[in-house]
């Protein structure tokens, strides 16, 4: 009968109104919980790198640097920047004194940010102490450009150790171009080795 | 369908039974709100399926139908209201036997007469809904029909009018084949006439003709002896000419052979200066020996670069000497010891 | 029906004999002398030419006809008969017998005879053109015993200029820069030598770069971007004393030092601010006027042989391409638009080309632009080419390449027709410099 029917529909309308609400209240605490996790784990390179560096800066979330080891193993001072968190005296001036550079580029790439990180804490720390930061092309092309190419890169990271607040005084800058190569002949293997900055105290 | 009837209180205690009736009389009108708003839209039955069964006859008619049920059913909702119980019984006194078997055969027959009121109630519903179907489906058949039968009209006026048509067209068919008839007439008359026409113009002139030719062939025959005089010497003449294309030709063969030696051997050595443009040219004057052997070569035109004139001389006279040119006949050979030569690179290199 | 009956004009006959009287008429127009046979072909070769061991060339230190018949054939202008195919070797004019030597298709041939003298020597020597049997020059020179080669590129400025109508280059004189050693442990030096290398001279060494080096116009100093005071700076140094001042101590980069045409000025690259830009230095008192103002690198400037302008490199438009600065009107416009990399300028003699380096697909090489149409044309053929500098004559461009893995010294004809390379020194040869005529 339809007033049967009625009664029955009167407490399913009571109690159901009462489970969807309760339900929906804990989905949407339990997803404000989740959001306030994951937004803490986003600025963990907090520092600001600079805003020429184009490459990718802290996305990796490798503020210690894991990634030098394997992208500069090939040029010997691995070891060096994985102890680059280990690097806390600053009184001691960095080990890792080279940075290479790709082809026709001056950006600081983001494996050796750490190591002008490290060279940065260094001359903050030593007011008196002066650094010498030489640029290098590899052999291709005419060499005054290249004088030109070395100084830009030189320049560059001139400009970072200012943003990480060495005063230029301390800073140096001199180009060599295409002279003084660090490894002889032709092929990418040499080449690579002699697009760099080196840092000379 | 089972109809179950609400369990009716012992006795009906108008204050404790006030909230409950007003609460349920609430919900039965909410609940026939509902169900109104519900039933235009679909053709189910309404919620309470127990009362009426409404089949579907035809769209037309279909709001109708269910209007009737709903009518119905408000009025067996209606019935209802009034001896509403309320859910729960509340027996708060214990009535004497008496006083129950009265109320109990009270109940019975109102129940009866409830049920008879419910079945006649349908029964009126049912039989309406039939009637009304009988009614719609009469109402179809003779609709069609009807539509039958305008349509069986149309046609017929269709084939009158195929008729009609077909008469006018052959008519007009008829008239226009008489037309051609006498127009062709007409035409092969006027052709006739204008060759006869012709015909005697064609006789006139041919007469004038006759008269001039005759006139002219006399003359012709003059001139054609004097034709043939100077003809004959002409010939003679001719032939002379002949042997003398004859001969130029051959010798034009050789000089043009003796040219092309020449040519040839001179580009074989001709060294062209590193720095000479696409637009130099130099033109040389050339004077040979009975051998073949440079007696002059002088720069008529100048490159304006000395290096490319005197490659150029050079070239000559390192070809030389052109042995060739005594195997030439004689009279080409005196025209031969003299040319130009005009050295330009162009864009070959 | 009518027909028009006209005279015997038209007749057929009288018109086969008309023409044919017409053809002979112009067939013998054209045998008489206006025949002019045209010449469309040719070949490119180098010129055959006999060199013919001197008389007396025996006990002479150094034998002249050989370095004539060297200088002749590293012009690519010409070839040398090789010695052993001559037939006969005649030492003057009247000694020579034309027929037989144009047998052999030579068209041109070089005689001498030279004689002891008190202070040294005296060369006489003929210059024969063979094809037309007559003598071209006939001259004398006189040298010491120490300056035999100077007489003997003198004798073939003369030839070469007798037949080509181009001056001489083998008079003048080169410069260069050597690198011995590897890694900070380098030894530099620059030299200045003959033009065909011999004869080489010290000018600087140094353990710290040295580069750039640009002869003054009258050919008697050099200037040079060095390294010894631990930064780049720009000295000038008199070749024959030996004297030399440094010209700048800027901040930054100062280098691509380059002499105006009339020798008071040069003009240079410095960073002094910001970046590298083209400035002109007066000698005299030292005052720089800047041409260049971007934030770009400009730099390797070279002046055009009027003055009026210089060639310079600049990567303003994203990669190295050169430009050319007016100084009268201060303006800037680019040159080189093919493609991506187009540096280190220099002007062709006559002012009509500019001989650069050019990025190909193949690497780095020499070409050549005319400026005129925009026209560029690779004139080398190794990969790695540096530096060039245009012959004095505007004959050849002499540039360093790779060779084996050493910087060695090359030159190719301006047209790329010929080239040669100079004898490898010890380490790696760079940086090369022609001087002017001297």
């Amino acid at each position: 009968m339809s007033s049967l029917n009625k009664s029955s529909l009167n407490t399913s309308f009571r109690n159901l109104p009462l489970k969807t609400l309760a339900r929906s209240c804990a989905v949407a605490l339990s997803i404000v919980v989740i959001a306030g996790c994951s937004s803490t784990g986003g600025t963990q390179n907090g520092e600001s790198y600079g805003g020429q560096q184009g490459a990718g800066t802290g996305g990796a979330g490798n503020g210690a640097g894991t990634s030098g080891t394997g992208g500069s193993g090939q040029y010997g001072s691995g070891t060096g920047t994985s102890s680059g968190v280990g690097q806390q005296a600053d009184s001691r001036i960095p080990d890792v004194r080279t940075i290479y550079f790709e082809f026709d580029r001056d950006i600081i790439k983001s494996e050796y940010e750490s190591v002008v990180m490290a060279h940065a804490r260094y001359l903050r720390a030593n007011g008196d102490a002066q650094v010498v930061l030489k640029g290098h092309t590899d052999e291709r092309g005419t060499r005054e450009y290249n004088l030109a190419l070395g100084e830009r890169r030189a320049n560059a990271v001139k400009r970072f150790l200012r943003v990480q607040g060495v005063s230029s005084a301390q800073v140096n800058v001199v180009s060599y171009g295409e002279e003084r190569p660090a490894a002889r002949g032709q092929g990418e293997s040499a080449y690579s080795k002699n697009r760099r900055v080196t840092f000379s105290y | 369908m089972s109809k179950r009837l609400d369990p009716k209180p012992r006795r009906r205690l108008s204050g404790s039974y006030f909230w409950p009736t007003v609460l349920a009389v609430a919900l039965h009108l909410a609940v026939f709100v509902f169900s109104l708003i519900k039933l235009p839209e679909n053709d189910e039955t309404p919620d309470s399926s127990s009362i009426v069964q409404a089949t579907l006859v035809s769209n037309e008619t279909q709001t109708d139908v269910a209007q009737q049920v709903s009518e119905q059913q408000e009025a067996a909702n209606a019935k209802e209201e009034a001896p509403q119980p309320a859910p729960t019984p509340e027996p708060d006194e214990s009535p004497s036997e008496l006083e129950q078997a009265v109320i109990d055969q009270a109940e019975d027959m109102a129940a009866r007469e409830e049920e008879r009121a419910l079945e006649q109630a349908e029964a009126d519903a049912r039989a309406d809904a039939e009637r009304r179907a009988e009614q719609a489906k009469r109402e179809a058949e003779e609709a069609a029909e009807r539509k039958a039968e305008r349509e069986q009209q149309r046609a017929e006026e269709e084939a009158v009018e195929k008729v009609a048509e077909e008469k006018r067209q052959q008519e007009a068919e008829a008239q226009r084949k008489k037309e051609a008839a006498e127009e062709a007439a007409a035409a092969k008359a006027a052709e006739k006439e204008r060759e006869q026409e012709a015909e005697a113009q064609r006789k006139k002139e041919a007469a004038e003709d006759a008269a001039a030719a005759k006139a002219a062939e006399k003359e012709r025959e003059q001139e054609a002896e004097e034709q043939r005089k100077q003809e004959a010497a002409m010939q003679r003449q001719l032939e002379g000419e002949k042997e003398a294309a004859a001969k130029a030709r051959q010798a034009e063969k050789a000089a043009n052979g003796f040219i092309a030696i020449v040519r040839r051997a001179v580009e074989q050595a001709w060294l062209i200066p590193a720095g000479a443009s696409d637009s130099m040219s130099a033109t040389l004057s050339v004077r040979l020996g009975p051998s073949g052997e440079v007696l002059a070569v002088t720069v008529v035109t100048t490159s304006g670069d000395n290096s490319f004139d005197r490659s150029a001389v050079q070239a000559v006279e390192q070809a030389a000497p052109f042995i060739e040119l005594r195997d030439l006949p004689a009279a080409q050979q005196s025209e031969l010891r003299q040319f130009n030569l005009r050295f330009t690179p162009g864009d070959v290199r | 029906m009518k027909t028009s009956r006209n005279t015997a004009l038209l007749h057929p006959a009288r018109l086969l004999y008309g023409a044919l009287a017409l053809a002979l008429v112009l067939f013998s127009h054209t045998a008489s002398a206006d025949l002019t046979i045209e010449i469309t072909r040719g070949s490119d070769s180098a010129l055959p030419i006999g060199v013919v061991p001197f008389k007396g060339a025996e006990g002479m230190p150094e034998d002249v006809a050989q370095i004539v018949q060297d200088d002749l054939e590293r012009s690519g202008y010409f070839d040398p008969l090789a010695r052993e195919s001559m037939f006969a070797r005649p030492h003057s004019a009247d000694a020579v017998a034309f027929g037989e030597w144009r047998s052999l298709d030579v068209r041109y041939l070089l005689v001498g005879r030279s004689q002891k003298t008190a202070d040294g020597y005296q060369i006489e020597y003929d210059l024969l053109d063979v094809s037309g049997a007559r003598p071209m020059l006939q001259e004398r020179v006189s040298a010491s015993g120490n300056s035999l080669r100077g007489a003997a590129h003198r004798i073939s400025d003369a030839v070469f200029e007798a037949i080509t109508d181009i001056r001489g280059a083998f008079s003048t004189r080169i410069a260069y820069v050597t690198a011995q050693g590897v890694g900070d442990n380098i030894d530099y030096g620059l030299y200045v030598a003959d033009a065909d290398g011999h004869n080489s001279q010290q000018v600087l060494t140094s353990d710290e770069p040295i580069l750039s080096p640009a002869w003054s116009p009258d050919g008697k100093k050099l200037a040079y971007v060095s390294f010894e005071s631990e930064r780049p700076a720009i000295y000038v140094q008199q070749v024959e004393s030996g004297q030399r001042i440094q010209l700048t101590d800027f901040e930054g980069i100062n280098g691509a030092p380059a002499w105006s045409p009339d020798g008071r000025k040069i003009a240079m690259s410095l960073s002094k601010d910001g970046q590298p830009e083209i400035y002109v230095m007066n000698l005299a008192g030292r005052a720089i006027q800047r041409l260049t103002q971007n934030n770009s690198i400009d730099t390797e400037p070279s002046w055009a042989p009027d003055g009026r302008s210089l060639v310079f490199t600049s990567d303003r438009s994203g990669g190295p391409q050169l430009y050319r600065y007016t100084l009268g009107s201060g303006k800037a416009e680019r040159l080189t638009f093919t493609g991506k990399y187009n540096a280190r300028g220099r002007f062709s003699p006559d002012g009509e080309k500019i001989l650069l380096v050019h990025r190909s697909k193949n690497g780095y090489q020499v070409a050549r632009q005319e400026l005129e149409s925009g026209r560029l044309v690779v004139l080398s053929e190794t990969t790695h080419d540096e530096s060039p500098s245009v012959a004095p004559n505007g004959t050849m461009v002499l540039f360093a390449t790779q060779q084996g893995g050493k910087g060695v010294l090359s030159a190719v004809s301006v047209d790329g027709s010929s080239s040669f390379r100079l004898p490898a020194a010890q380490g790696d040869v760079r940086e090369p410099a022609w001087s002017p005529f001297l």
